[in-house]
């Protein structure tokens, strides 16, 4: 399978670090995909005496504060931040492409408006604007992912109306516009497919942050509510914990980091073996 | 002409030096030890709470008893009564009450002579009617509002109180925490000052943070004996457990029982835990569409609960206990308990009598951070109601803004959600008497309901009758109505657990958490 004249293969083995990273992410789906039917016991049933040590015959990584196999909600605890994020993020990239990409293509009024208008909220601190959100209309999965979306969408029109930006002058556009192709045409038909890359790393790069911001507002009692397991939340009840049971703190902040250190990874080294830095304001490995 | 003294220990602790006796017979051990050292003067004790009032906004009123930092207005100002460890009721202000209406409708309260207000001014009848005026005005406390007709001067250290209906349990109404006695003033003034005639003064103040008190050296009982208290709010347990390793703390007040064997690992530290404390009760929406229309499933829900697993998994199997589906706690001596404590089967075919065989999935029950275990709490909770085939979806909600939004839905759920309130321990006329309001927020909108009027003319008879064991009789009855209706779940009760360095004397943990009292608590 080529990806921009290149062997998939190539792309995703492109460094070490890339190769670890889309490991680490395919890793990640794949558990959350089939934790459900890989787990030993159910993610809220309480199967044993609370804070059981790892290592133990049933519960190989112990239990919880109230006696929930602590490796069923590990596997379990990635689907909500995953599912969140990731819809969250495609909505924000999808639309933020359109406007992106109209912006770049229109100038003008248009331009300036859609720019103001991502410059406000760019102005407005993310976990802070996520924050009030969710206080505002609750802290239902449907809320966390329209505010995720939200907040990606103006950092994505930026970064893809700078790639469209590029792409505008060139003659293939000029040539479109004097076939007499439509305006929408040209944006969806001409421009969108040659932003794409950009869009797609946008995508990845812009998921591992909102993993993060979603596992953060769980630890702060905002996002995911109990007793769904989630990896942010798991922190969050076991944080008092820290003296007498660190691995209710240290194994989901494992599994955290080793998604959102893959997702980047994974995105930066697909970046690079498709020579987007410069688009995305980054030098390269 | 009922005299109210019950023929109990209470007869033998009203009078000189009762405080001292009651004590004793709370019989802890740091009681017993700071009993039999002397105590010493001086120093400082810094405490930690882990709920504020929200009122304490700004310096404006941070000092008035309604709105302090917390709600132990106990170091800066006095009431009537106290009720102590044991939950009977103690002289304070006054030294004697009586019902001088055979009714229970018209009590009359000798105020001790000789105390003092923190400006000087000695404590009269005047200043007791004058609080109470306010007490029961538009401005005033709930209890003193639906109860008290008005208070007059009935001798130079005398005060009648016309109380709207018979109250035999007087004594324990006068303990209110926020009933204290100020110097007089008129309504809209009254109290901004921050003078009481407690042990502490106001000396330093950060709102929505802390408060720091100094010694009232004019104090007219015993103590106080730290020089300076201090009271912290921390806005975690987590914190407040730093803290108290970092030595910032020297206590922290009702903490998560979880916490309780990382502090029992810690040297110079001592675990306390109080008779009983607070319970967790949820309302059951009344109204048409409502599953809870249905007495079964409401009985059901009841049954499915498995609060032996909540008391072994979230409270260490010691600090908590069972309520029976009234606002009673287990320590209160009329407390009827329930007669099953878990019965999944009997859940399943009430459940399959009301049409739901197959299972019931209920409306999301909401709950707030009122309490630093209670996410676990509704966990199991929610865990174990599944035996009977109940899915119960819980939810969080930020403790800002919740009270009001739990009642927030008049027109659909009759004025409540399907939500957590907390409720105090206190006697057992005002724990029944909540239940016999129909439009209480807490208690659970049952009527209108036969057996309902049933309650509330039985409450109305108990409320008149001075005999204690009379009293019981009718109590029973009561509780037996509730368990049967089942008009709101009481899920689990807490026992309230304090620690302390082990320096700290005279500290006993109080199940009611406003009347713990810092008069006599020294450092050895």
């Amino acid at each position: 399978m080529l990806v921009n004249d290149k062997p998939l293969l190539s792309i995703v083995t492109h460094s070490p670090a890339t190769t670890i990273g889309v490991t680490l992410v395919t890793l990640h789906l794949l558990n959350a995909i089939f934790a459900p039917l890989l787990i030993p016991y159910g993610s809220t049933q309480l199967a044993g005496m609370p804070l059981i040590a790892p290592g133990h015959p049933d519960f190989l990584l112990g239990t919880d504060v109230i006696g929930r196999d602590f490796l069923s909600r590990l596997m379990m605890g990635g689907r909500t931040s995953i599912t969140v994020a990731m819809i969250g993020v495609m909505g924000a990239v999808i639309i933020g492409t359109f406007f992106a990409v109209s912006a770049a293509h229109f100038g003008g009024y248009y331009d300036d408006v859609v720019m103001r208008i991502v410059d406000t909220k760019l102005s407005i601190p993310g976990i802070l604007f996520v924050a009030l959100f969710v206080v505002g209309f609750g802290r239902s999965v449907t809320v966390l992912t329209i505010v995720v979306g939200l907040s990606y969408f103006p950092g994505a029109v930026r970064t893809i109306r700078a790639q469209a930006l590029t792409q505008v002058p060139l003659a293939y556009v000029k040539a479109a516009r004097l076939r007499g192709e439509s305006a929408l045409s040209v944006i969806i038909r001409e421009l969108t497919p040659n932003v794409i890359e950009v869009v797609v790393v946008e995508f990845a790069i812009r998921t591992s942050s909102a993993i993060l911001i979603v596992s953060a507002l769980s630890f702060l009692g905002l996002g995911i509510s109990p007793p769904t397991a989630d990896w942010g939340l798991m922190v969050s009840e076991g944080v008092n914990q820290i003296y007498e049971a660190p691995w209710l703190i240290l194994l989901p902040a494992v599994f955290i980091s080793t998604l959102v250190v893959g997702l980047n990874f994974a995105s930066d080294g697909i970046a690079n073996a498709l020579g987007l830095d410069a688009a995305r304001g980054l030098g390269g490995h | 002409m009922g005299k109210f003294k019950n023929p109990d220990r209470r007869d033998v602790l009203i009078g000189a030096g009762s405080t001292m006796v009651a004590a004793s017979l709370a019989g802890s051990l740091p009681m017993s030890s700071a009993l039999a050292a002397t105590p010493k003067k001086g120093g400082k004790l810094t405490y930690a709470i882990l709920t504020r009032n929200s009122k304490h906004k700004s310096l404006k009123n941070a000092k008035h008893p309604y709105s302090g930092l917390h709600i132990r207005t106990k170091n800066v100002y006095n009431t009537l009564t106290w009720v102590d460890q044991g939950i009977d009721a103690q002289p304070e202000v006054a030294t004697k009450w009586e019902a001088v209406e055979a009714d229970q409708t018209v009590w009359e309260v000798d105020i001790r002579e000789g105390i003092k207000f923190h400006d000087g001014r000695d404590l009269t009848v005047e200043d007791v009617i004058s609080s109470y005026d306010f007490h029961r005005s538009k401005k005033g406390t709930s209890f003193a509002k639906k109860m008290l007709a008005k208070v007059e001067k009935a001798g130079p250290n005398k005060a009648r109180f016309f109380m709207k209906s018979p109250n035999s349990e007087f004594a324990w109404w006068a303990a209110e925490y926020r009933q204290v006695i100020m110097p007089a003033a008129d309504v809209a003034t009254i109290g901004y000052d921050g003078v009481g005639s407690g042990p502490f003064k106001f000396a330093k103040i950060d709102p929505k943070r802390s408060v720091t008190y100094e010694a009232n050296e004019n104090y007219w009982g015993e103590g106080p004996y730290l020089d300076t208290l201090e009271t912290v709010f921390q806005p975690s347990m987590g914190s407040a457990m730093n803290g108290y390793r970092s030595k910032q703390f020297d206590m922290v007040l009702s903490i998560d029982p979880a916490m309780v064997p990382q502090f029992e690992k810690m040297a110079d530290t001592v675990v306390d835990v109080a008779k009983a404390g607070s319970q967790m009760m949820a309302i059951l929406p009344k109204y048409e569409g409502s599953p809870f229309m249905d007495k079964r499933i409401r009985q059901a829900l009841t049954l499915a609960i498995d609060r032996q697993k909540i008391i072994d998994i979230v409270y260490g199997g010691k600090a908590a206990w069972i309520p029976n589906d009234t606002h009673m706690a287990d320590f209160n001596a009329d407390f009827l308990a329930r007669d099953v404590v878990r019965d999944v089967n009997k859940a399943k075919q009430l459940l399959a009598e009301a049409g739901h065989a197959g299972g019931i999935t209920l409306p999301t029950l909401y709950y707030s951070s009122y309490y630093p275990e209670i996410d676990r709490v509704f966990q199991v909770m929610s865990e174990s109601v599944k035996d009977a085939g109940i899915t119960m979806p819980i939810e969080l909600k930020q403790k800002s803004g919740y009270r009001k939004w739990r009642v927030e839905d008049k027109k659909k759920t009759r004025k409540h959600r399907f939500a957590m309130g907390p409720v105090g321990p206190r006697n057992p006329g005002a724990n029944l008497f909540r239940m016999a309001r129909p439009t209480y927020n807490e208690s659970g909108y049952w009527h209108p309901n036969a057996r309902g009027d049933e309650y509330i003319a039985l409450y109305k008879k108990a409320m008149a009758t001075g005999d204690t064991l009379k009293r019981r009789e009718i109590y029973h009855e009561m509780q037996r109505i509730l368990q049967d209706e089942v008009p709101s779940l009481f899920i689990i009760g807490r026992r309230t657990i304090d620690v302390f360095r082990s320096d700290v004397q005279g500290w006993k943990a109080h199940s009611q958490g406003w009347s713990g009292k810092f008069d006599k608590v020294w450092r050895s």
